[in-house]
């Protein structure tokens, strides 16, 4: 009894402290924020020619891009160094190249994209208590931290600046080996680009780096193709058209490899920078009308009188001939059609633009129409709200998940983690020959992922449900399946 | 007599209206529209001598050579083998007119305005042999409504009656007094009778002959200028049906500050009950005019100006009156060229429109005085090479018997430009829609019982439209484009790509009216697109469905892994949908070695009694060298095997 009472004096007193001092109340919440782990940033960024450099003395030559810019030489020497060595020491075990190398702090990602190039990306690693239950003392979370993830992260910048600049061999034999132009190029493209890059929101789509595809019924999805055919048909200058809806594929004329980069760009980039200039410009002029081009790249307006190229070019590499290409964006409200022109001397032409103004914009109004009709006929069936799912095609890259709804909850957080450890296992297992298999993990916390694979699909659950039986698990991963995975071989 | 043409003139109008079935080759010959018929049918001609007299029956196609002498020889020809004779009678005069009832047995005979002599003929000569008269009124035509049944059209009755060949006499069933009739225009298929009535020169009375009753339709005024003629003639009026609906074609004659225009006004038969002024046929000439009726169209002929108008009545308001110009800019027809086969005759010199013409309805050709009968034809290659513009022109063609081969012709030429392609995808879609309609009439026809009782009226009358289905479409355009792209072996394979887009706005057209696609339309449109190497273009459409599943594409998908390696996946996806494939998915998977999910499979889709798939099971896994899946599915068939140690054969 006397504890008792003792322990609720303590309380008391606790009580009183709170409601007396709020200044001390502020300091506890901020004590509490700190208590959250810090997130994985990025320590450094950099990619280097084995071939340069290889008398002592001048390895400098060896680095092409280093990031943070102001890091000291002899750091940056330091670096490359580190990293060709170890993975000069992996090649003694394994044929296969060296993939990540962990340390108790940081996480060191290899990738070599093209021979003699390598892409070394090193990032610290959350730093904070080991877990919720445990009130004391920090450590360094490298169990938080999938590697597959960031492996992805490094592949896709590497695949958006060959979607840039080019391949970067191509570079150099252009300039007879001088790397100056390939280090300028490289230094204008990633200084931008990593700096949006979010390592913290990576997930599992970035492992699987796929599109997501309308769902579309026959004929609107028939008419929609013959409106790119038509496109094609009355410019022949485009070579290449991809069309999306509300940042969904409907049609693409370029090939896997090529379109989800193009289709990570123009989604993740493209758009919300050009969403954000509209508005800007709308709220700047106040609500005088500013004729607002329908062009997302292209010219800002088509009546200008000094005109200047400004579309970017990409190179794009799984086609009949690989080449430079103007993209050209346009936007009528969510259909977007993107087109590749073949890049010669000569810019695009204001006129050419004009004509694909009036030829574009009716016919996507009237298409848009189509779309809506149909999308309000077929509405996307809902999940039960503790049921998350990621959908993966390995063969045309289609994806599809219910993942961003519940972002930013720590123990959603370390389900999602859990389905790239699922994915990883599937990996291994098809490496092994095995491609169809079904895995059921359960958490600590009494939650359950699923992943089921076959027919070179993946699918993954995860059930934020306490106190399911293996049974029940499986029931609810079957419904699942069944709704979203209509009319295709998936069995396991 | 020429005999041997007649099997060939079947081809043309005067025959059956459902089209021949196999069409003539398309005739380059771009410079007329219109041509009398090569073949033709040659008779007696009217001689100055007066010995040889002519009178033609539109209800039986037949053209009577009368030759009068000590016995009057008579020779009757049609484009109808069963409905040429030849036979002899006793001279008693000139005949104004004669005519066979339907199937031929009876023969009526008017030789003055009070008297009908009727005949029936056995091997040439005359059998029987009977006349009526006629009392305080004249006769001014009679024409036959069935076997035996007759209507005689006097200048105060209308009287239906049934002759009885047997006694030798008639029997009024039916009779309908009429004030003042001054003459009559028949339309056998339907028995519409038009008589022109009363002293006021336009006013008309249309009558139906149907189930023994004379019935009396519409009283109307036709709506002419009366101030060049004082009524309208007889030669003036045509009954015809147009587009499916009998219409009544007047020339009118407008006097415009003394100028003559003549213009024609369309009457339409609505429902058989009620007659509307609906067209009017704009002319702009002076001249003397003749119709015809050829394939829908409507034919003015000016003799005076020697060229020939077309007209189409397709636009129609269900409210006001339609004003039409010609199609075409008015041509003369084709010269006639008479064959040099027949023998040691000299070819006789033929005047086109010349004064001998007589036209009778509804594409027929006299010249009296030479003997020649001959078919109005259409050459569409005039009118493709006309008619600038294609969605017209294509429209046009649907309408037109025996088109489809310059609507396959005009429809490749467009598909060969790609920037065609949105023009392509309207005319799909005209086509597609004639086809769709002739599907659904076709299912009607399945469906519904035999047409007897319904409404006898309507189905006398078919309206013919060229239909295109997707075979002639494969065959006559698609096949066509894809062997001149395998002729061409060049490297570039745009013309594939072109070739695919064409497919596909096909594909969406049949689509967009829910006609299902044929599998030959796909297999081309696969062929194309591994051409070109689209496979990922390919996968997308399968994806969402516009390609159908069917086995055999599934087959063809398997056999293009090395190609494209996703294509098993859509093969099995493919079969699965099908839902009969579940052998060939079980066969697949093996052959993957995927021995496990194959057993889980099979035993899904068929229940676990059976016991070909576990031993085929059983021996993949014996194969595949892993143990662990060899020991589990040994352990799975026969659970009793523990003790069975053999070691499979690694």
């Amino acid at each position: 009894m006397s504890v008792l009472r003792f322990s609720s004096a303590i309380f008391e007193t606790c009580d009183v402290h709170y409601v007396f001092d709020p200044a001390f109340r502020r300091l506890e919440d901020e004590s509490m924020t700190q208590r959250q782990p810090s997130k994985v940033s990025p320590k450094n960024f950099f990619i280097y020619n084995v071939c340069y450099g290889e008398t002592e003395g001048q390895e400098e030559e060896k680095i092409l891009f280093f990031h943070p810019r102001d890091t000291n030489v002899d750091v940056k020497m330091r670096e490359v160094g580190l990293s060709e060595a170890i993975v000069k020491f992996a090649e003694n075990f394994d044929a296969a190249e060296c993939d990540a190398v962990h340390t108790k702090k940081t996480r060191k990602l290899f990738l070599q994209p093209e021979p003699n190039f390598w892409m070394i990306m090193t990032i610290h690693l959350p730093f904070g208590p080991r877990s919720s239950e445990v009130l004391e003392g920090s450590d360094y979370l490298g169990g938080d931290v999938e590697t597959a993830v960031y492996q992805a992260v490094l592949k896709q910048a590497y695949s958006t600046a060959r979607l840039f600049i080019g391949p970067f061999q191509s570079i150099l034999d252009a300039n007879n080996g001088d790397t100056t132009v390939l280090k300028k190029k490289l230094d204008d493209f990633f200084k931008r680009y990593l700096l949006d890059l979010r390592l913290a929101d990576c997930d599992i789509l970035n492992v699987f780096d796929g599109v997501q595809f309308l769902p579309l019924d026959r004929t609107t999805f028939l008419r929609s193709q013959c409106f790119v055919n038509l496109v094609e048909a009355t410019f022949p200058v485009v070579s290449h058209s991809l069309l999306m809806y509300d940042g969904n594929l409907v049609w693409s004329g370029l090939n896997p490899e090529d379109v989800k980069v193009v289709y990570r760009y123009v989604c993740n980039s493209l758009l919300p920078k050009h969403l954000k200039a509209n508005y800007l410009a709308k709220m700047g002029s106040s609500g005088s009308n500013v004729r607002l081009t329908r062009f997302v790249t292209g010219p800002d307006s088509l009546v200008d009188l000094v005109y200047s190229d400004k579309t970017p070019k990409v190179y794009l590499d799984k086609i009949q001939r690989p080449g430079f290409f103007h993209l050209v964006v346009y936007k009528v409200h969510d259909l977007v059609i993107c087109l590749f022109l073949p890049k010669n001397k000569d810019p695009l032409r204001l006129e050419l633009y004009r004509q694909l103004d009036v030829f574009l914009n009716e016919r996507m109004s009237e298409l848009i129409t189509e779309i809506k009709s149909y999308r309000k006929s077929a509405p996307e069936q809902t999940e039960a709200p503790d049921t998350r799912y990621v959908y993966f095609n390995t063969m045309n890259l289609a994806t599809k998940d219910s993942l961003r709804e519940r972002k930013g909850n720590p123990s959603s957080d370390a389900l999602v983690r859990a389905l790239v450890r699922l994915h990883n296992h599937n990996v291994n297992l098809s490496k092994e020959g095995c491609l169809s298999s079904e895995t059921f993990m359960r958490m600590s916390t009494d939650h359950w992922v699923i992943g089921r694979m076959s027919n070179f699909r993946q699918f993954y659950i995860a059930v934020e449900r306490k106190k399911l039986s293996l049974q029940e698990v499986d029931d609810v991963a079957k419904r699942i399946c069944e709704n979203k995975l209509k009319g295709i071989f998936f069995h396991v | 007599m020429d005999f041997d043409i007649q099997d060939d003139i079947e081809t043309a109008e005067v025959a059956e209206p459902e089209g021949p079935p196999d069409e003539p080759p398309i005739e380059y010959d771009g410079d007329h529209y219109l041509r009398i018929s090569t073949n033709k049918i040659t008779f007696e001609g009217v001689s100055k001598s007066g010995l040889t007299s002519v009178c033609f029956d539109e209800s039986n196609t037949q053209v009577f050579s009368i030759l009068s002498g000590d016995v009057t020889e008579v020779t009757v020809q049609s484009p109808y083998p069963e409905k040429c004779h030849h036979f002899r009678m006793e001279e008693k005069g000139r005949v104004i007119a004669m005519k066979f009832s339907p199937d031929q047995g009876i023969l009526a005979l008017q030789r003055t305005n009070n008297s009908i002599e009727f005949l029936t003929i056995t091997n040439r000569i005359v059998t029987r042999d009977f006349s009526e008269n006629f009392k305080g009124c004249s006769l001014l035509g009679f024409v036959w409504t069935g076997k035996t049944e007759i209507v005689y059209i006097t200048n105060l009755s209308i009287k239906l009656c049934r002759v009885d060949v047997n006694s030798g006499c008639t029997n009024v069933i039916k009779s309908m007094n009429l004030n003042l009739v001054n003459w009559y225009n028949f339309y056998s298929p339907i028995c519409l009778l038009l008589v022109s009535v009363g002293q006021s020169g336009n006013s008309m009375q249309l009558l139906q002959v149907k189930h023994n009753q004379i019935l009396k339709i519409s009283k109307f005024d036709v709506d002419v200028d009366l101030k060049s003629r004082k009524s309208v003639s007889d030669r003036d009026v045509v009954l015809w049906v147009v587009y499916n609906q009998p219409r009544i074609l007047v020339m009118n004659y407008l006097t415009v500050n003394t100028v003559v225009q003549t213009e024609v006004v369309i009457y339409t038969i609505k429902k058989l009950s009620e007659v509307k002024k609906t067209h009017v046929l704009r002319i702009h000439q002076t001249g003397r005019f003749a119709l015809n009726i050829v394939d829908n169209l409507i034919i003015v002929h000016n003799q005076v100006s020697k060229t020939s108008m077309v007209f189409d009545i397709t636009d129609e308001s269900s409210v006001a009156v339609t004003y039409h110009t010609p199609v075409v800019e008015p041509k003369s027809l084709k010269a006639f060229e008479d064959q040099q086969s027949s023998s040691a005759v000299l070819p006789k010199v033929v005047e086109l429109y010349s004064k001998n013409w007589i036209m009778f309805q509804p594409n027929i050709v006299m010249d009296v005085k030479i003997g020649y009968l001959w078919a109005l034809e259409l050459n569409l290659a005039g009118f493709c090479e006309t008619i600038g513009n294609k969605k017209a022109l294509i429209r046009f063609l649907l309408l037109r018997s025996g088109s489809k081969l310059m609507i396959t012709k005009a429809v490749t030429s467009i598909a060969e430009q790609p920037s065609q392609l949105a023009l392509l995808g309207e005319i799909f879609d005209q086509i597609n829609r004639n086809y769709m309609s002739f599907l659904q009439q076709f299912i009607k026809r399945q469906q519904s019982l035999p047409l007897t009782v319904t409404q006898p009226d309507d189905d006398e009358v078919v309206e013919f439209q060229c239909v295109i289905d997707q075979s002639s479409m494969h065959t006559q355009v698609f096949s066509k484009l894809a062997e001149k792209l395998d002729m061409s072996k060049t490297d570039d394979t745009k013309g594939h790509k072109v070739l695919s887009w064409v497919l596909l706005e096909y594909i969406r057209s049949l689509a967009d009216l829910q006609i299902p696609t044929q599998p030959f339309i796909y297999e081309l449109l696969i062929k194309m697109m591994v051409i070109t190497e689209n496979f990922y273009q390919l996968h997308q459409l399968l994806q969402f469905y516009a390609v159908n599943d069917t086995k055999s594409l599934a087959i063809l998908l398997l056999s293009l892994e090395n190609r494209y390696p996703a294509s098993p996946q859509l093969a099995l996806d493919m079969l699965e949908r099908l839902g009969t494939g579940t052998d060939e998915i079980i066969e697949i998977l093996l052959a993957k070695k995927e021995v496990i999910s194959c057993l889980r499979y099979s035993e899904q889709k068929t229940g676990p009694h059976q016991t070909i798939v576990p031993m085929k099971c059983l021996d993949a896994a014996r194969q595949n060298g892993n143990k662990r899946v060899f020991h589990a599915v040994k352990m799975h068939v026969n659970p009793n095997a523990i003790s069975d140690n053999k070691e499979p054969d690694l």
